[in-house]
C-alpha cells in the first residue's frame, strides 16, 4: 500500500493507505483525529470542514493522494496552535463567550468555516461582513444555532480586525 | 393541510398555527386588530404579558413596504406561555433570490426579524433558555416555509441535506431577540417551546404580506427540488472535489 506523507496540525505523519481513500477517514479512523465530523460524506453538510493552507475544505471529499506533504492541514484540534499567541483561537474564544454550541456536532465545522470567512475578509482589508456573506455559509445545524453563529462571527471579526491572526499556511 | 411528523414539538406547531391563522381570520372578519383581539380574549396575566412584550419590542403595527408584513403567534404548553412576532419579506426579488454557494436551493420568502417572549416559570439557565428559543424559532420558520419530505413512488425524494431544507443561514432572520419573562412560578419545559408560536407567527405574517392565507405547509413544498447529485438507489462514493468546495 502507498505511504501517504501528510502535515496535520503541524506534525508530519505517514499513513499506509490507498490514494483514493477520503482524507476524513484517514483523519478519523487512522490518525484518531475526530474533531472533523462525518455528517453526509457528500460535501453537503459541511460538518467535517477543516483548513488546508488556511482555506476551508471538506475532508470527506478529498482523496488523500491529492494532498502534497507540504500542505498544512489544520483541524479543530490544531486550530489554537496554528496561530500565534497562547490560549484558544479568537474565534473559539468568542464562540465560548456567546455560548454558540448546543449539541455541538456541527460546531467544529462551523468554527472552521467562520475562521475561513473572517480570514478572507481581513485579507481583503474588510472590517465588516454583509448579510449575504453570512448567508453563503452552508454548514447545516439541526439545533438551529444559526443566529448565534452570525453574532459570533461579527464579534470575532471585530476582535481580529484589531489584532489580525492568520492560520499557518494561509495565503499559500 | 398539515402533514404531521415526529418533529420537534410534534403536533403543537400544526395545531397552534391552524388556531392562530383562524384568529387572524376572525379579527379581519370583525374588523379588529389581531393583537387587540388576542389581548381581549386571553384570560391570564402571563399570557397577556408575553404577547404585549413581543408587540412592544417589535413595534406591532408599524408601517412596512408592500409585500412585507408582521405576524403574531401565541402558544401555551409545558406550564408556560410564549409569543412570537415575525416580520417576513415576500417580495419577488426576495423570494427568487439565489445563494451563490447553494445554487441548488429554492430560497423563497425570508423572515427578516423574529422576536420571542417566553415565560417558563422558574428559569434556571437564561442563556440556555434563550438558545432553545432561538433554535425553536429556526424550526418554526422551517416548518412554515421550507422543511418537508416528498414521498414519490414509495420512496422519499430527499436523499440528503441537499434537498431537506431545514433552515440554513440563508433563511435566518437578520434580527432575533428573545425576552425571558420570569414569573417564578413552577418550572416548566423549554426544549420544544420555541417552535409552535414562531411557526404560527410566520404563517400569519405570510398571510398578511401576500393577502392570501396559506392552507398547506410548508409553503415552499410545491417548488421543484433541485437535481440530485446522488444517483437514485445507490450509496455513492464521496465526491473528489472537496478542496475546491466552499
Amino acid at each position: 500500500m502507498p505511504v501517504q506523507k501528510l502535515t496535520v496540525n503541524g506534525q508530519r505523519v505517514e499513513v499506509d493507505v490507498e490514494d483514493d481513500v477520503r482524507l476524513l477517514w484517514v483523519l478519523r479512523d487512522l490518525l484518531d483525529i475526530t474533531g472533523p465530523k462525518y455528517g453526509c460524506g457528500l460535501s453537503i453538510c459541511q460538518s467535517c470542514t477543516s483548513l488546508v493552507n488556511g482555506k476551508a475544505f471538506n475532508p470527506c471529499s478529498v482523496p488523500v493522494g491529492q494532498l502534497r506533504p507540504s500542505d498544512e492541514v489544520v483541524t479543530i484540534e490544531g486550530l489554537a496552535d496554528a496561530v500565534d499567541g497562547d490560549g484558544l483561537h479568537p474565534v473559539q474564544e468568542v464562540w465560548l463567550e456567546e455560548d454558540v454550541a448546543q449539541c455541538g456536532f456541527c460546531q467544529p465545522g462551523q468554527i472552521m468555516a467562520a475562521v475561513d470567512l473572517i480570514q478572507t475578509l481581513l485579507a481583503d482589508g474588510r472590517r465588516d461582513v454583509t448579510e449575504a456573506e453570512l448567508d453563503s455559509l452552508r454548514n447545516v445545524c439541526r439545533c438551529g444555532t444559526y443566529p448565534r453563529v452570525r453574532t459570533a462571527i461579527r464579534r470575532a471579526l471585530a476582535v481580529m480586525a484589531e489584532t489580525p491572526v492568520f492560520v499557518r499556511g494561509a495565503g499559500r | 393541510m398539515f402533514r404531521t411528523g415526529s418533529m420537534r414539538n410534534i403536533y403543537s406547531p400544526n395545531v397552534v398555527t391552524a388556531r392562530e391563522l383562524a384568529i387572524d381570520q376572525v379579527a379581519a372578519e370583525v374588523g379588529r386588530d389581531p393583537l387587540e383581539l388576542r389581548l381581549s380574549t386571553l384570560r391570564d396575566a402571563r399570557s397577556v404579558a408575553v404577547l404585549e412584550k413581543v408587540a412592544e419590542a417589535g413595534s406591532w403595527g408599524r408601517e412596512m413596504p408592500a409585500g412585507t408584513a408582521q405576524g403574531l403567534g401565541f402558544h401555551s404548553e409545558y406550564k408556560g406561555r410564549a409569543a412570537c412576532l415575525i416580520e417576513i419579506d415576500c417580495r419577488p426579488e426576495t423570494v427568487s433570490r439565489t445563494v451563490p454557494t447553494a445554487a441548488y436551493a429554492y430560497t423563497g420568502p425570508r423572515v427578516t426579524r423574529a422576536i420571542y417572549a417566553v415565560d417558563v416559570g422558574l428559569t434556571i439557565n437564561p442563556r440556555g433558555l434563550e438558545a432553545q428559543m432561538l433554535g425553536g424559532m429556526m424550526d418554526g420558520i422551517a416548518n412554515c416555509l421550507s422543511f418537508s419530505l416528498h414521498l414519490v413512488d414509495g420512496a422519499f425524494a430527499e436523499d440528503s441535506w441537499e434537498h431537506a431544507y431545514y433552515t440554513r443561514q440563508w433563511n435566518v432572520p437578520f434580527e432575533t431577540q428573545v425576552f425571558i419573562l420570569d414569573s417564578s412560578s413552577q418550572p416548566g419545559g423549554a426544549g420544544e417551546f420555541g417552535v409552535a408560536a414562531s411557526m404560527a407567527a410566520t404563517a400569519n405574517a405570510y398571510a398578511r404580506a401576500t393577502g392570501s392565507m396559506p392552507t398547506s405547509f410548508p409553503i415552499n413544498h410545491g417548488m421543484p427540488l433541485a437535481e440530485s447529485i446522488v444517483p437514485p438507489g445507490t450509496i455513492p462514493q464521496s465526491p473528489t472535489d472537496g478542496l475546491g468546495r466552499r
